[in-house]
């Protein structure tokens, strides 16, 4: 053992092994930071180059760019709300408030100093563990995973903010939207309406950049603020050194969170988008005082970051050793280990120890050093947090909706990610929490599948009361809940989670809950023409409970509504104070714009209708220069044709009157 | 394939090989690049083999033109090829290469709109399959028969591996509860392993990677029977490359006592070369001239005999996957648009049982 941990790093250390390692996290900063794309698209991008190399240095240059990508997705999801990756979609919800609050810097320190050290545990326990894990892996089963995505949706409690009834809601909206598509149980496509698009279901990467992304951007336009409020000479006592303090002080919830990370990515299946939101609620549970939470609490960004790094060495145990690929990237990685003829197995722990352990080397190693870089470059990135709005919104509104793009390469990935723009401003607008919809589409799917599995294998239901391990996880939910239950009586003070869900606007929100109420009505009639049991059952479920919930919320929001209807004098006053307060009108005229750059794109494609929307935007909207706008387009073009074009090879939507 | 259509074929290629491959042929692809369109995301595995297989492609096209992969995912798989019959030019320089809808087609599932009659066909390889079961509770394969509460635990009804093996235990007779609805082979792998179902219908490759070496080995698991090949006509081939597995015919005869009949048995023949033969298909858009679908057949051939790619693929595979000709190919697939009406419904009834 202590032989193979030696021979591991001195392979790694060796040359040219170190540069492709070097290489690799270079590379994996780049694409972890750019939304939409990834750890498993990066893999798939970079696999082919491999294909001559020997395996030492192949995987150093796969692991290397692999196990920082989750590192680097914290960029985007800081600094503009828009997660980088899967992997950081709960970052967003207290890392951008901090950049608001222009302690950008300090969200950085904290999140690359405990990403290192989430990495690094990761890879400790990957070494000590991979002997002995194998019955803890197997102790899992269909019943299991059921009851853990359960326990995984009860942090809907956490995330609803102030509004619980709101969060259960939006978490059934998402659940209900995982069922569209093929029900895998039966192969009978479900709420496709006959558009193909929709067939494989929806791809949760538009969404989610939709949902969180498209309302940031739309406020830095509306308001052309920066993204930081305060002047830079305010946030001087929020540097990167703080951050790094922060995560020695909170030292005991990083470990924590990097060893929920490590055994959650040991078991096949669960992916480091579920980790996230578990460590976040973990930390929101744990927490004494929650009143920050979701409104830059640093804490709120420790737990996701340490956990996801660490969830990346945990998925590669049973890659490794038994062949079991837990997620997209470890089964690419998987193809990389037979295509360079190496058999995961018992030969990963004998024969190729040394192999093995250099991997594990190669993850630490990386980890520490895009720490360090990132570290070194955040500097120049969180001055992006005092640039005006209006020089933001157009460049990463591109990246924003390539990003999207990458998700199928269909227009269907556009209109998804501008239907959650437009939905998720509403949400913001309204007091109606974003982050239960995407905790719901993450875990949407699992519950299904191994809701109908575990009935299907172990011939109904009795399974939820004779597995100790099911029990034991039913307890966990319990307790969970009363939690939650106890806020809810007791909303005040320091046990009540703010952010998402705090804002009101109750003519908007009765117009939300109209329209949650018209969807599951619509929903429900259409689950009629669903043959079998098994195709409906899941779906008819969630509006079971969805269509008196939202009843009830359209109850309670007309009563709100006619109260502030009272203040105003008349509805018309009341309707035109809430179209000001949600700043209705310029909102509506961005997303016609981005309606324009759709239907452009159809004509032209995107390499002609993205530069004219930056072009259109800076000129009209922002009022700069022709030749200011001239030179953005231009930049813009090129990263478009040269970065998703020629080195991604994306396939863009054709233009009628040229082939490109 | 038909006398009249091997007389086509004959003439067409006979008449594009005296005209103008010299003309158009050798130096049509240099300098130009090649698009391969893949139908799933990128990494998985059949993007992983078709970059594999491409790498080498592009160095036996004349010209050595450049090639380059892009991903088609959606629709089921189906929209690559929607996206081939529809909007790819014909130039023979957009190529599509990914799994075949046989099913698709054979079930007319929604999403499909491409007819794979109308487009030429290049070249495709096919991924042999099988089937093992746990030995706790069939140490045998003669056990099978008796063995009480077993579980076949597949992925999607209409998925060639359910429909193979559903219909290959139903036609031995044999007791089995389905549990369907797993995300992917390896998660029913998984589910073996734990003991929660017992059969699996797993490609060949996942069986000499993963199940040999651990549940075999072990003791936990025993082979059943591969799927052999079969032509539309209904001549079936054990295959070499699973020559220590029994064909699924040997496995009936063996396990019945007599040679393998009944509906269940006629069904999993007539579905054999459809479903099973061509698992990566390399399709041309409909028009594609016939002077570079000839080319482009020759290349592909080319690659599959280069020792170098069959090397990378005994590392990939552990066996060389075989080759499906253009002949065979372009039948097999003239097939799927020529399905009796028993056929029809035995299928709809069979796959609507379960929901």
């Amino acid at each position: 053992m202590i032989d193979g941990l030696i021979a591991g790093l001195l392979l790694t250390l060796s040359w040219p092994t170190l540069g492709y390692l070097f290489l690799g996290v270079f590379l994996g900063m780049w694409i972890g930071a750019i939304p939409g794309l990834g750890g498993a698209v990066g893999l798939a991008l970079m696999l082919p180059f491999t294909f001559n190399m020997d395996p030492v240095p192949a995987f150093a240059l796969l692991l290397g760019m692999y196990a920082v990508t989750s590192t680097s997705d914290s960029i985007s999801a800081i600094m503009l709300g828009i997660p980088g990756t899967v992997a950081s979609q709960a970052t967003i919800l207290d890392g951008y408030p901090l950049a608001k609050k222009g302690q950008a810097a300090r969200a950085f320190g904290a999140t690359y100093t405990v990403s290192a050290f989430g990495g690094v545990v990761g890879a400790l326990l990957l070494a000590v563990s991979l002997p002995i894990v194998l019955p803890f892996i197997f102790a899992f089963g269909v019943p299991e995973f059921f009851m853990l995505s359960v326990l995984g949706l009860t942090m809907v409690g956490v995330l609803s903010g102030q509004s619980i009834l709101k969060g259960i809601l939006v978490a059934l909206l998402g659940l209900l939207l995982t069922t569209v598509g093929y029900a895998d149980a039966t192969g009978v496509p479900r709420f496709y309406f006959g558009i193909n698009y929709l067939l494989d279901g929806i791809p949760i990467i538009p969404i989610v950049l939709g949902l969180f992304g498209i309302p940031e951007l739309m406020e830095l336009a509306v308001k052309n603020t920066s993204i930081a409020r305060v002047s830079r000479d305010d946030s001087s006592n929020s540097g990167m050194l703080r951050g790094i303090k922060d995560a020695w002080i909170y030292r005991w919830l990083t470990l924590r969170c990097a060893l929920i990370g490590t055994y959650v990515g040991m078991i096949p299946g669960l992916g480091a988008a579920i980790v996230d939101w578990i460590s976040y609620g973990h930390a929101v549970q744990s927490a004494r005082d929650k009143s920050q939470f979701g409104n830059g609490d640093i804490r709120g960004v420790i737990a996701p970051e340490a956990a996801n790094n660490a969830h990346k060495a945990g998925a590669l145990i049973p890659t490794v050793a038994f062949g079991i690929p837990g997620s997209i990237g470890t089964a690419i990685l998987l193809g990389a280990l037979v295509i360079k003829g190496l058999r995961p197995g018992p030969d990963m722990l004998t024969t190729n120890l040394s192999l093995t352990f250099s991997m594990i080397w190669e993850i630490a190693l990386a980890n520490l050093v895009a720490a360090g870089l990132l570290m070194l470059l955040s500097r120049q990135v969180q001055k992006v947090a005092f640039l005006p709005g209006h020089l933001v919104v157009p460049g990463v509104m591109v990246v924003l909706l390539m990003g999207a793009w990458v998700a199928t390469n269909s227009m269907g990935d556009w209109w998804v990610c501008l239907a959650m723009g437009t939905l998720g401003y509403l949400m913001k607008q309204s007091g109606w929490p974003r982050p239960p919809l995407i905790l719901a589409l993450v875990l949407g799917g699992l519950m299904e599948n191994n809701l109908q599995l575990s009935s299907q294998i172990y011939n109904g239901y009795e399974w939820l009361f004779n597995r100790p391990a099911v029990v034991a996880i039913e307890i966990l939910i319990g307790v969970t809940v009363l939690l939650a239950v106890r806020g809810i009586i007791n909303p005040k003070g320091k046990n009540a989670s703010g952010g998402e869900g705090a804002t009101r606007n109750p003519l908007l929100s009765l117009a939300l809950s109209v329209a949650f109420c018209m969807v599951f009505f619509l929903a429900l009639l259409e689950t009629l023409n669903f043959g079998g049991a098994a195709t409906s059952q899941f779906p008819k479920a969630i509006l079971t409970v969805a269509l008196p919930i939202t009843l009830l919320l359209v109850v309670k929001d007309s009563q709100a509504s006619m109260r502030v209807t009272a203040v105003a004098g008349n509805l018309r006053e009341a309707l035109s104070q809430a179209a000001d307060k949600s700043e209705l009108q310029p909102s509506l005229v961005f997303i016609a714009y981005l309606l324009v750059t759709v239907g452009i794109t159809y004509l032209v494609g995107q390499l002609v209708a993205l530069p004219l929307f930056v072009i259109a935007y800076l000129l009209v909207w922002g009022g700069y220069r022709p030749r200011d706008a001239a030179i953005y387009a231009l930049m813009t073009s090129f990263i478009i044709w040269g970065f998703y074009g020629e080195l991604m090879n994306l396939l863009f939507h054709p233009s009628l009157f040229f082939s490109g | 394939m038909s006398f009249v259509s091997k007389v086509q074929f004959l003439v067409i290629a006979v008449c594009a090989l005296s005209s103008s491959i010299n003309a158009q042929g050798d130096d049509y692809f240099e300098g130009e690049t090649i698009t391969v369109y893949v139908g799933r995301t990128p990494g998985s595995g059949a993007d992983l083999s078709v970059r594999v297989f491409v790498e080498f492609w592009q160095r036996h096209i004349p010209g050595n033109p450049t090639m380059i992969v892009r991903n088609v995912p959606g629709g089921g798989g189906t929209r690559v090829w929607n996206f081939g019959a529809e909007v790819a030019a014909n130039d023979g320089l957009h190529i599509l290469y990914s799994p075949t809808s046989g099913a698709a087609a054979i079930l007319n599932q929604p999403g499909l709109r491409a007819d794979f009659s109308q487009m030429p066909y290049i070249g495709g390889l096919m991924s042999p399959n099988m089937a093992y079961v746990r030995t706790d509770k069939v140490k045998l394969p003669s056990d099978l028969l008796t063995a009480d509460g077993l579980k076949f635990g597949g992925q999607t009804p209409a998925h060639r591996f359910d429909l193979l093996g559903r219909l290959g235990l139903d036609a031995v007779g044999a007791d089995y509860q389905y549990a369907t609805g797993f995300p992917g082979a390896a998660d029913v792998f998984n589910a073996i392993r734990r003991g929660e179902v017992d059969i699996q219908v797993a490609s060949l490759g996942l069986y000499r990677f993963s199940i040999e070496p651990t549940l075999v080995k072990e003791g936990l698991a025993i082979p059943l029977w591969h799927n052999p090949s079969a032509d539309p006509s209904g001549n079936v081939a054990a295959l070499a490359v699973a020559e220590d597995i029994p064909s699924y015919m040997e496995f009936y005869e063996d396990l019945v006592g007599e040679k393998p009949s009944g509906e269940e048995y006629e069904m999993y023949k007539w579905l054999l070369p459809r479903v099973n033969n061509i698992v990566y298909a390399a399709l041309l858009p409909p028009g594609t001239p016939d002077e570079i679908q000839l080319i482009l057949r020759q290349s592909f051939i080319d690659v599959t005999e280069d020792s170098s790619y069959q090397e990378e693929e005994l590392t990939m595979y552990g066996f060389n996957l075989p080759v499906i000709g253009a002949s065979e190919g372009t039948e097999i697939l003239d097939s799927l648009y020529d399905v009796p009406e028993n056929v029809t419904v035995f299928l709809e009834n069979y796959i609507d049982a379960v929901q």
